[in-house]
């Protein structure tokens, strides 16, 4: 009878993981066939990506030659991917601006690839369209996790169906954020330190670099960018981020706004502007960039 | 270990054919794997809180054998007041002792005076509230002669490391569980197949409602004064189904998981929001706990058998007492306290025992009825609040905004989605309320295209709309 009952138990399991398996492959071709990556805006010559400090930052009506595609938490593993696909589709754009701030090179970004959570937020997104060997190295990171995000594969796939403008509508795009840094945070100089664990993160890194001689090799012209910070934001790695940037990037153009004069009304936090902000920022920035794009 | 992690998915397979193909028909074999599985079980949370439980359960066992030729009422007195030391103690200290300092720290401070004190920094062992009271209810009824103690230590160690109830019951009694211990264990199809139903529908209800509901009542408890009252009150209501469907889908795994290796438990949840009364709904609630103290605490204190003064007295104890049990906050203590003053007016008025049946079980239910089911259930979410809230100052200040301070604006979030999580849940539970668990007659007599087609659909349901796994929220008492 235990053999029954096993035998009848695994059959079972057989059908479900067979019905899960052709969801995910349905999903998976559907979603390769209907998915398109032009952007229907030939004026703009500048994309950005990077992490939530782009996203907050940089208002597409100044910068209107400029196409926001930071998003919250993402590292630069999978904003490999992004620019890729949006690079390969989109030949008009020239430059790629990248979000290089302190805390995109630190060891704490770490959490940013194997927590679960944020890859069952980033994951679905992308995974179709990243190389074998990204998806070895994520999966290398936190087996369970991916295992775990097979179901948010397959749903984010059905938006397939639903959507004209997938998938890039799901990865990312300029926010607002309307909400000031109130005198009473802006005393409690504690939420201002930065208490992660410091040292550089190499596989962010590495990202980085793989981002950066894939936009070459497309003759896009990358720009580093690092965006305001409050006066009480306490970065305690900037030696770390120099000496990065000097020893691989110094060939590249790098904007340097951490210290761009703000009031405390233009955050919404420490390390994030607030719609206020972002308008400032963005004119000064445009300035800059007239400076470099043609 | 949690039952809904992948870990557990493979560990609970590998036991269940080692039981089951090399062990088989080897009793006292089959007893020491279930002590070796409930340590790993258990020793993968921290292996050193290992210690603790076997020294909790070889006090009992070593006691319960005294008991067993010890004829002096004066010494098993004693004897029974070690174990209720050392019970008690361990778990007086792991989980009150700060508790204690803090209070009479405040207590002192209100007085004038600053005494200077140290609190610990103490790891709650995970499950203690749970496996202590298992053992001591052994050695209370070793004490009383209900049960024969027991003397092989295999049988006994197996009973208090089980792992299906290890970290969050139910509380099984001795006399319910060591004789199915003793007994050699036939392999049963039926019982196999009812198990893994019973284990599907508590995984549905932990993984689809409890964890989806979790992350709006966080977000609604953590910061209450960012919401008004509409919006608090569809949290208390989130809250009033996390808490049901974390702890009863517990239950129900652990229960669907014991039916797996040839035990029967007692049921703790019998579908406790259908009740149309306070008294009802505790019948109904964590059963093998409140007949624990009902037992244990309410009977020796004298229960009903005095005045009404002193029924009142043994009532308000034990609902103090259950909520002091949940854990070392005040807001646990006023939980309970709010749940023996709904309870009073059944008590005084002799009502308590009207509806001992399910509702509709007995031809119509009429609209008083209903209206009852709906007015026990809003008194029971009101008093969640207390249990979720992090200070009864913020419990004070949700509830007043959600009964007195409430314009009923429109809420701020409202989870539609989980809403209809929550209606399946209730249309699925009335249909099946006459039964242990609600799936488990369902479709039995279809043609096995359709039954499995239900049970894929729950699986679906689990796999796509699953909640982001949480641990479960009585792991910590």
């Amino acid at each position: 009878m235990i053999q029954k009952f096993l035998l009848r138990t695994g059959f079972f399991l057989g059908i479900l993981t067979s019905i899960i398996v052709v969801c995910l492959l349905a999903g998976t071709i559907l979603s390769k066939q209907r998915a398109h990556f032009k952007v229907t805006a030939p004026h703009k010559k500048i994309l950005a990506i990077g992490n939530s400090h782009v996203t907050y930052a940089l208002n597409e009506k100044i910068l209107d030659n400029l196409l926001n595609f930071g998003s919250d938490g993402e590292a630069y593993f999978y904003s490999y991917t992004k620019a890729k696909k949006l690079l390969e589709a989109n030949p008009e754009i020239r430059y790629l601006l990248i979000g290089f701030s302190n805390n995109m090179i630190r060891n704490s970004i770490q959490r940013w690839y194997e927590d679960e959570t944020f890859i069952s937020h980033h994951l679905p997104k992308y995974v179709n369209w990243m190389d074998v060997e990204d998806l070895k190295l994520i999966y290398s990171e936190n087996p369970k996790a991916v295992i775990m995000a097979t179901a948010k594969f397959i749903a984010f796939d059905l938006k397939a169906v639903s959507t004209g403008k997938f998938p890039i509508n799901e990865w990312g795009g300029p926010g607002i954020l309307t909400n000031q840094l109130s005198d009473s945070v802006v005393k409690n100089t504690n939420n201002a330190m930065n208490l992660y664990e410091t040292g550089i993160h190499s596989v962010n890194l590495r990202y980085l670099k793989k981002i950066i001689e894939m936009a070459k090799s497309k003759n896009v012209q990358p720009v580093l960018v690092r965006t305001p910070v409050h006066a009480l934001y306490k970065v305690d790695n900037e030696q770390d981020l120099q000496h990065v940037y000097r020893n691989n990037f110094a060939d590249l153009p790098f904007l340097d706004f951490q210290h761009f004069p703000l009031a405390d009304s233009c955050f919404a936090d420490y390390d994030h502007l607030n719609k206020n902000g972002a308008e400032l920022f963005s004119r000064a920035l445009k300035a800059e960039l007239k400076k470099i794009v043609d | 270990m949690i039952f809904n992690s992948i870990e557990f998915a493979i560990f609970l397979p590998i036991v269940y054919c080692i039981y089951w193909f090399l062990l088989k028909g080897r009793t006292n074999w089959q007893n020491a794997f279930i002590i070796l599985s409930g340590f790993v079980f258990y020793g993968w949370w921290d292996w050193r809180f290992l210690f603790l439980l076997l020294f909790t359960a070889l006090v009992d066992y070593f006691i319960g054998r005294s008991l067993g030729v010890v004829e002096s009422i004066k010494k098993r007195k004693l004897l029974l007041t070690i174990s209720v030391l050392c019970n008690i103690g361990l778990l007086g200290f792991f989980k009150y002792y700060n508790f204690f300092v803090d209070s009479f720290v405040s207590a002192f401070r209100f007085f004038g005076y600053q005494p200077t004190t140290d609190s610990l920094q103490l790891i709650l062992p995970v499950g203690i509230s749970f496996y202590t009271f298992q053992s001591l209810g052994y050695s209370i009824d070793a004490y009383r002669r209900k049960l024969q103690p027991e003397k092989n230590v295999i049988t006994f160690l197996g009973f208090v490391s089980f792992f299906p109830q290890l970290l969050a019951g139910p509380i099984e009694r001795a006399t319910n569980m060591l004789p199915q211990f003793r007994k050699e264990r036939k392999f049963d199809y039926n019982q196999s197949v009812d198990g893994l139903k019973q284990v599907l529908w508590g995984l549905f209800k932990k993984v689809v409602i409890a964890d989806n509901c979790a992350s709006w009542v966080n977000m609604a408890f953590d910061n209450p004064h960012a919401y008004n009252g509409t919006t608090l009150f569809v949290a208390a209501l989130l809250f009033a189904f996390q808490i049901y469907g974390d702890f009863s889908g517990y239950s129900d795994m652990a229960c669907g998981i014991a039916r797996l290796f040839g035990f029967q438990y007692m049921q703790n949840f019998n579908y406790p929001y259908f009740s149309r009364t306070i008294s009802e709904f505790w019948r109904r609630w964590h059963i093998s706990l409140s007949t624990w103290f009902r037992d244990y605490v309410y009977f020796p204190l004298g229960g009903s058998a005095g005045s009404m003064a002193k029924t009142i007295r043994n009532t308000m104890i034990i609902f103090l007492v259950s909520g002091f049990w949940h854990g070392a906050n005040w807001t646990y203590i006023a939980w309970g306290a709010i749940n023996g003053l709904y309870f009073l007016p059944g008590l005084i008025s002799r009502s308590n025992r009207k509806y001992l049946d399910i509702i509709g079980n007995s031809g119509r239910i009429s609209t008083i009825e209903w209206a009852r089911m709906l007015f026990t259930f809003f008194l029971t979410t009101m008093a969640w609040i207390y249990f979720r809230a992090r200070s009864i100052q913020e419990a004070n200040a949700i509830v007043y905004e959600i009964l007195f301070n409430n314009k009923w604006q429109l809420p701020q979030f409202m989870p539609t989605a989980v809403f209809a999580g929550i209606a399946i849940l209730l249309l699925i539970e009335w249909m099946g309320r006459r039964n242990p668990y609600p799936i488990q007659h369902f479709f039995v007599n279809s043609p096995t295209p359709v039954r499995w087609g239900f049970y894929c659909l729950i699986c679906l349901s689990i796999y796509f709309f699953g909640g982001r796994e949480q641990t479960f929220i009585y792991f910590q008492f």
